[in-house]
């Protein structure tokens, strides 16, 4: 009885704001058929490039994965035989491997890992830089310097990791020779249940002076007062981090996490400069980028796979993308 | 129960560059209200938020009661602080911040609840408690944050300009609701303002600040009865104490305007001010029989209800005089009168002589 009576009091409070809510739309409706076709004219534009641009070849390709391809032409309908054939293909899911965790497990697992791994060590990372550098002397310099990695080509990143892992010359090696770790000295980039570690490390280089950035400003952004209202209240470092930076800043963080996700879901260059088209031995860290690059640009070419392969990255994606959209 | 005593306590930042504080001396008796008073700028804050523990002493000694604290972090001298924006934690509601000293200090709950729900009504927050601090009015944040301060019974109580960000109305409700308050806890509180109508409404005793020292500690009515050098008499009165600059030769003054006024005080200089204030002056359009008067032309007169403020020029210097009532025009010739007791004697460096 009470829940039933319950859910009559919040579907009475519901309806009474939509109604007023309506009836203020119908007025203005009336009132403003100048004002409607004055945002229609300014919106055709932008919505005519969004059509054609980002609808449109997202449609195209939702309805090209259900036909088979010779080469870039359209053949006859196949239904779900190319979506089937994807997930059976060991470089997308490599389901034998999978399920005894050894690297290669094919693109799709191997993204996800690259994302499970790599989104909490940047962001944390960004975060205690960006706390360590806040009251710090020369931390433009500092902050700068990290920052450096964002705005570096990400194919020049990839360089980058093929000269610091070169099991000759690489400062990798050296610096653990030099640290007395003489036994840990490896061919970093073509051990196959390690190379992908090797790699995730230099994106997060690369992102965490991204999410570093974010949190320095959402940091300057906390006003002074309460930290030191904090401090005398009683509330020790931790506590002033527990109880008043971290809340304040998760709007931030909310940010990082998903900007993380999407620039690993997109990440091409890095895996393609240090591995080849094939994202390593046996494509031991290839990443879905990288398969769409290799069914739609490699002999034998399959479209059609291209397609549910680019299809898959954006469902992961739109969530994400909606999240962020409809933050305040 | 806490008394505070500063010795020669400084402050200097940027490596010595800027003086924020230079040798502060001052006790702070067990449950006075004692408050800062003194123009922007003048360190009355860095003065606060070193017994805060906010800054460190780059010299000196702070005391509480015997212990040396001032080297000790905030959170072990239990003291208690108001900001001027008042530092509510925007992500808590009302309720989470006036218990949040309580929990950082590991106070079980159930004594928790009590407390908070103690200082709410005793500030009329109980209805707000599950409000955010967004959601609530300038007065009610105001309350919130000393709820805050006083929930965890502090031994001293900090202020720094709290008042200021209200509008006048609510300003004065809550200038006589935190008398009351400090009244009725009676914890030692430091006040800081540059409003010198709460200086004087509120302190017990005053301490005027200027260019980072104490010119003067004294109770508000004796401030004003006997401010110590002429920049205090400057500072204190609404509008200030009117001065005179002249000389002194054979018991008398000879002031720049021109008149000469008798004086039985002594003193070693020649370069000497007097100083009146604006409601101890007289203004008339006839000359006076009396010795103690100064002639001057009406500049603006400003009805303002109470009393009407006459802007008289004297020898090229402004003088306010505050009537009752008048009938003086701008342009006409006045002359100041004045009871001789009411006139102040500052010598060339500044300093009372009487």
């Amino acid at each position: 009885m009470a829940t039933e009576h319950s859910t009559e009091r919040s579907t009475e409070r519901a309806t009474e704001p939509s109604a007023e809510h309506s009836f203020e739309d119908t007025r203005e409706q009336t009132v403003d058929w100048e004002k409607v076709k004055a945002i229609v004219v300014f919106m055709v534009p932008g919505l005519t490039l969004f059509a054609i641009f980002s609808v449109g070849p997202m449609v195209y390709s939702a309805f090209g994965s259900f036909y088979a391809w010779d080469a870039f032409d359209l053949q006859h309908f196949v239904g779900f035989d190319t979506w089937i054939e994807t997930f059976q293909n060991d470089a997308i899911i490599n389901w034998d491997n999978l399920t005894s965790l050894e690297y290669p497990m094919g693109a799709l697992p191997q993204n996800l890992i690259w994302m499970v791994v790599h989104v909490p060590l940047s962001t944390f990372l960004g975060l205690g830089l960006a706390l360590l550098f806040a009251d710090l002397r020369g931390r433009r310099i500092l902050r700068s310097m990290v920052f450096l990695a964002f705005t570096t080509p990400t194919v020049v990143i990839g360089l980058v990791l093929l000269f610091v892992y070169d099991p000759q010359a690489g400062i990798f090696n050296a610096f653990l020779s030099g640290v007395g770790l003489e036994g840990q000295v490896r061919n970093w980039l073509q051990e196959p249940q390690i190379a992908i570690y090797a790699l995730i490390a230099g994106g997060v280089w690369v992102q965490t002076g991204f999410s570093m950035l974010l949190y320095s400003s959402a940091l300057a952004g906390i006003d002074p007062s309460l930290l030191e209202s904090a401090r005398i209240d009683g509330a020790g470092r931790y506590r002033r981090f527990r109880d008043v930076i971290w809340p304040l800043v998760k709007p931030v963080t909310a940010v990082v996490v998903i900007m993380g996700m999407i620039w690993v879901l997109r990440i091409f260059a890095i895996v393609y400069a240090a591995g080849g088209p094939s994202g390593g031995p046996n494509g031991v860290y290839s990443v879905l980028g990288l398969e769409v690059y290799q069914s739609a640009f490699s002999i034998p070419i399959r479209y059609g796979e291209a397609m549910v392969v680019a299809l898959i990255e954006l469902f992961i994606a739109l969530p994400m993308a909606w999240y962020i959209a409809s933050m305040d | 129960m806490t008394r505070i005593s500063m010795r020669s306590v400084s402050k200097y930042f940027d490596g010595g560059d800027t003086v924020a504080n230079y040798k502060l001396d001052l006790e702070v008796e067990d449950g006075e209200f004692l408050v800062f008073l003194g123009p922007s700028g003048c360190g009355k804050t860095t003065a606060l938020r070193m017994i805060a523990g906010l800054e460190t002493p780059s010299d000196g000694e702070i005391y509480f009661d015997d212990d040396r604290v001032d080297q000790d972090p905030p959170a072990d001298r239990n003291v208690a602080m108001v900001f001027q924006n008042y530092a509510l934690y925007p992500h808590m509601n009302v309720r989470e911040n006036i218990e949040y000293p309580l929990k950082v200090r590991d106070v079980p709950p159930e004594e928790r609840d009590e407390r908070v729900a103690e200082v709410a009504e005793l500030l009329h927050i109980e209805d707000q408690l599950q409000s955010d601090p967004a959601e609530i009015s300038g007065g009610q944040r105001q309350r919130t944050s000393l709820a805050r301060a006083i929930v965890r019974e502090p031994s001293v109580f900090l202020l720094d300009e709290p008042l200021s960000n209200l509008d006048a109305k609510l300003r004065l409700e809550m200038r006589s609701e935190l008398k009351r308050l400090q009244n009725e806890l009676d914890i030692t509180t430091v006040y800081v303002t540059h409003n010198q109508e709460e200086a004087m409404s509120m302190g017990d005793r005053i301490a005027v600040m200027n260019e980072g020292t104490i010119r003067q500690v004294a109770e508000p009515e004796e401030l004003y009865r006997r401010p110590q050098t002429t920049w205090i008499a400057n500072f204190i009165g609404s509008p200030p104490m009117n001065l005179f600059p002249g000389h002194r030769r054979n018991g008398s003054i000879d002031l720049d305007s021109g008149d000469t006024v008798p004086t039985k005080t002594e003193t070693e200089s020649d370069d000497v001010s007097l100083g009146i204030r604006p409601e101890d002056m007289v203004v008339t359009t006839e000359p006076p029989e009396s010795e103690w008067s100064i002639q001057g032309t009406v500049e603006t007169v400003e009805p303002l209800g109470e009393y009407v403020l006459v802007n008289v020029d004297v020898a090229g210097e402004l003088i306010n005089v505050k009537v009752p009532s008048t009938e003086v025009e701008p342009g006409t010739t006045v002359y100041l009168t004045f009871e001789p007791e009411d006139a102040y004697l500052y010598d060339g460096d500044g300093i009372l002589v009487a």
